[in-house]
C-alpha cells in the first residue's frame, strides 16, 4: 500500500474536520451571512433608488450619517494615538505598581458591561455631578455637559480604549528595544528615535487599531443615546427609531446597509494594505 | 540631535496626557461607588449623607431580581452553545486536514467587528421570520454572534499550547483519535475552557443592543432594564445595581483571565 505523501497523518481526516467546522460554519453562514444579506435585500426591495433617495431626502438622517462617520473618525484617531501612549508605557515601565494601575484603568472600562460604563459617565457628566462640583471651586457656573456631541466622543473613546490598547500593546512587546537604545545612543533624542525606529516597525499595527475602532464606532448605539440623547442622533439611533417608533423597516434596512457597506468596504481596503494577517492582530 | 527641546516637550506631554486619560478611566467607577452609598433620593455629587438606602430599595424590588435572572439564564446558554461550537471550531482547524478552516475562523471572528446596530436588525428580520423574536432562545442565538468569537479566540490560543505529541502518544498506546482529544487534549484544556466560558458569560451578561432590539416584550435583562431607566431618568437606585454589578463582573473577568493564563 502507498502512503500519499502529502497527507500529515497526525491530523485527522479532512472529512471528520468538516463535520467538526460545521457547526461553526453555520452559525457564520445562518446567523452572519445570510442576516446581513437579506437586510441589504430588504433595503433594495421595490425601488432601491427610492429607498436610498427618501433617506437622503431628509436633513436629519444626513446629518446622522455625517455625524456618525466624523465621529468614529475622531473616536478612531484619539483612542489609538492615546492607546499608543497609554501601551507604550505599559511596554517599557519597569515598575510593577505603575504597570497595575495602567492595566486597571484600562480593562475596568472593558470589564464594566456597555451600560454601566455609559451610566458612571452619566453620572459624571450630570448637572449636579463631580465635574460641575469641581468647576464650582474655581466660580464657574454649573452647565450640563450631556447630550452633546463631546459627550458622546469621550463616552465612545472610553469603550473603545481597550481595543486600541491591546494591539498596540502587543505590538510593542514584539520590538527589539534595541535597536531603540542604539539610535540613542547614537545621539537621536528620544522622539527622533521614536518617530525613526519604532513608528515604521508598528505602523502597520496602528493602522490596522485604527481600522478596527473606526468600524467598530460605526454601530455604536447605548453611548450616543445615553450621553447624546435626541440631540445627538446618530445611525443606530434611527435604525432603532425606525423599527420601534415608526415601523419602518426599510429605511432601518437602509441605514443599516449603509453601516454594512462602509464596514466591507474599510475592512476590505485595510485587508488590502495591511493584509489580514495584521488585521486580525487588531481585533484584540 | 536638534530639537532636543521638542523631544523633551512631547515625553512630557505624552506622561501628562497618560497620567491624566488614566485618572479620567478611573474616576467614573469611584464616583458611582460613592454616590451608591447616598442616603438621598436624588442623583446629588457630593451626596448629603452616606447609607445603604440605594441597596436596601434594589434588593426589595422584585423587577431587578427577575431581569437579574434572565440575565444569568442567558448569560449561562450563551456560554455552553458558544463553548461548543467554538471547541469544535478549533480543534478542526488545529487538528484536522480539513481545508480553508481558517477562512471560516476570520469569518467568525468578523462578527466582532460588523456594526452592532445594523446586525440587530439584521437578526430581527431572522428572528421575526422563525418566530423567536422577544423569546430567550432567540436572544440566545443573537448572543452567540458575539460569544462564539471570544470563545474561538481563547481555546485557539489555549489549544496552541498543548503539544500534539501528547495525542500522539496516547494513540500510539492504542487510543482513538476521540480517545486522545477526550482524555487528553480537552481535559488540558480545562482552564482555557474556564475562561472562554467566564467571559463568554460575562459578553452576554453585559450585552445591552441586541437584548433591546430583540427582546421584545418579555425578555428583559439586567443590563437593558438598566438602559431603559436610565434613559428615562436617573434613579439613583441604579448606583448601587451598577456598584454589584461592576464589582461581581470584575471579579469574575480577573478569574477568566488568570485561569486563561494557566495556573
Amino acid at each position: 500500500m502507498r502512503i500519499p505523501r502529502s497527507k500529515d497523518l497526525s491530523l485527522a481526516s479532512g472529512k471528520s474536520g468538516f463535520l467538526m467546522l460545521l457547526p461553526l460554519l453555520g452559525f457564520v453562514v445562518v446567523l452572519v451571512i445570510i442576516p446581513l444579506i437579506n437586510v441589504i435585500n430588504t433595503a433594495l426591495a421595490g425601488s432601491p433608488a427610492t429607498n436610498f433617495a427618501k433617506f437622503f431626502e431628509s436633513p436629519a438622517q444626513r446629518k446622522a450619517l455625517l455625524l456618525t462617520f466624523s465621529a468614529s473618525f475622531g473616536v478612531s484617531i484619539v483612542a489609538v494615538s492615546l492607546g499608543a501612549m497609554i501601551a507604550w508605557w505599559l511596554a517599557t515601565s519597569r515598575r510593577p505598581f505603575v504597570r497595575a494601575i495602567i492595566w486597571a484603568s484600562v480593562l475596568a472600562p472593558f470589564w464594566m458591561g456597555v451600560v454601566i460604563k455609559n451610566y458612571a459617565l452619566v453620572v459624571v457628566f450630570a448637572k449636579n455631578g463631580p465635574i460641575n462640583y469641581v468647576l464650582g471651586w474655581f466660580g464657574i457656573p454649573p452647565s450640563s455637559m450631556l447630550y452633546t456631541i463631546g459627550a458622546v466622543v469621550v463616552g465612545m473613546i472610553y469603550s473603545m480604549m481597550p481595543y486600541a490598547v491591546l494591539p498596540l500593546y502587543a505590538g510593542f512587546r514584539r520590538l527589539n528595544f534595541n535597536q531603540l537604545r542604539a539610535a540613542e545612543s547614537l545621539g537621536a533624542t528620544r522622539l527622533y528615535a521614536w518617530v525613526t525606529v519604532v513608528l515604521p516597525a508598528v505602523a502597520a499595527t496602528l493602522f490596522g487599531s485604527l481600522v478596527i475602532v473606526f468600524v467598530i464606532s460605526l454601530g455604536f448605539y447605548i453611548t450616543p443615546v445615553l450621553l447624546g440623547g435626541l440631540q445627538v442622533p446618530f445611525m443606530a439611533t434611527l435604525i432603532s427609531q425606525d423599527l420601534f417608533q415608526y415601523y419602518n423597516l426599510t429605511n432601518a434596512a437602509v441605514s443599516s446597509t449603509i453601516l454594512i457597506v462602509s464596514t466591507v468596504f474599510v475592512l476590505f481596503g485595510a485587508i488590502l494594505i495591511i493584509g489580514w494577517k495584521r488585521l486580525e492582530r487588531a481585533i484584540l | 540631535m536638534k530639537h532636543a527641546w521638542l523631544s523633551f516637550v512631547s515625553v512630557w506631554l505624552t506622561r501628562v496626557l497618560v497620567v491624566l486619560a488614566i485618572a479620567f478611566f478611573l474616576v467614573p467607577i469611584v464616583i458611582v461607588g460613592v454616590m451608591s452609598f447616598s442616603s438621598s433620593d436624588v442623583m446629588m455629587f457630593p451626596p448629603k449623607s452616606f447609607g445603604f438606602r440605594q441597596y436596601s430599595s434594589a434588593f426589595s424590588s422584585g423587577d431587578w431580581w427577575l431581569a437579574a435572572r434572565t440575565s444569568l439564564v442567558v448569560g449561562a446558554a450563551t456560554a455552553v452553545v458558544s463553548c461548543v461550537i467554538a471547541i469544535l471550531g478549533v480543534l478542526a482547524i488545529a487538528r484536522t486536514r480539513v481545508k480553508a478552516a481558517n477562512l471560516v475562523y476570520g469569518a467568525a471572528l468578523l462578527a466582532i467587528v460588523a456594526p452592532v446596530a445594523a446586525v440587530a436588525v439584521a437578526l430581527y428580520q431572522v428572528l421575526a421570520k422563525v418566530g423567536l423574536l422577544g423569546s430567550v432562545p432567540g436572544l440566545v442565538i443573537a448572543h452567540c454572534i458575539l460569544g462564539v468569537p471570544v470563545s474561538l479566540l481563547v481555546l485557539r490560543v489555549g489549544l496552541s499550547g498543548i503539544p500534539q505529541t501528547l495525542e500522539l502518544a496516547a494513540m500510539s498506546l492504542g487510543a482513538s483519535r476521540v480517545q486522545a482529544w477526550i482524555h487528553i487534549t480537552i481535559r488540558l484544556l480545562t482552564s482555557s475552557f474556564g475562561a472562554a466560558f467566564i467571559l463568554t458569560f460575562l459578553m452576554s451578561f453585559d450585552e445591552a443592543v441586541f437584548a433591546t432590539f430583540l427582546g421584545g416584550a418579555h425578555v428583559n435583562t439586567l443590563p437593558r432594564a438598566i438602559f431603559n431607566s436610565i434613559r428615562f431618568g436617573l434613579d439613583p437606585v441604579i448606583t448601587a445595581i451598577a456598584t454589584i454589578l461592576m464589582v461581581a463582573t470584575g471579579v469574575l473577568a480577573v478569574g477568566g483571565s488568570l485561569l486563561r493564563r494557566g495556573r
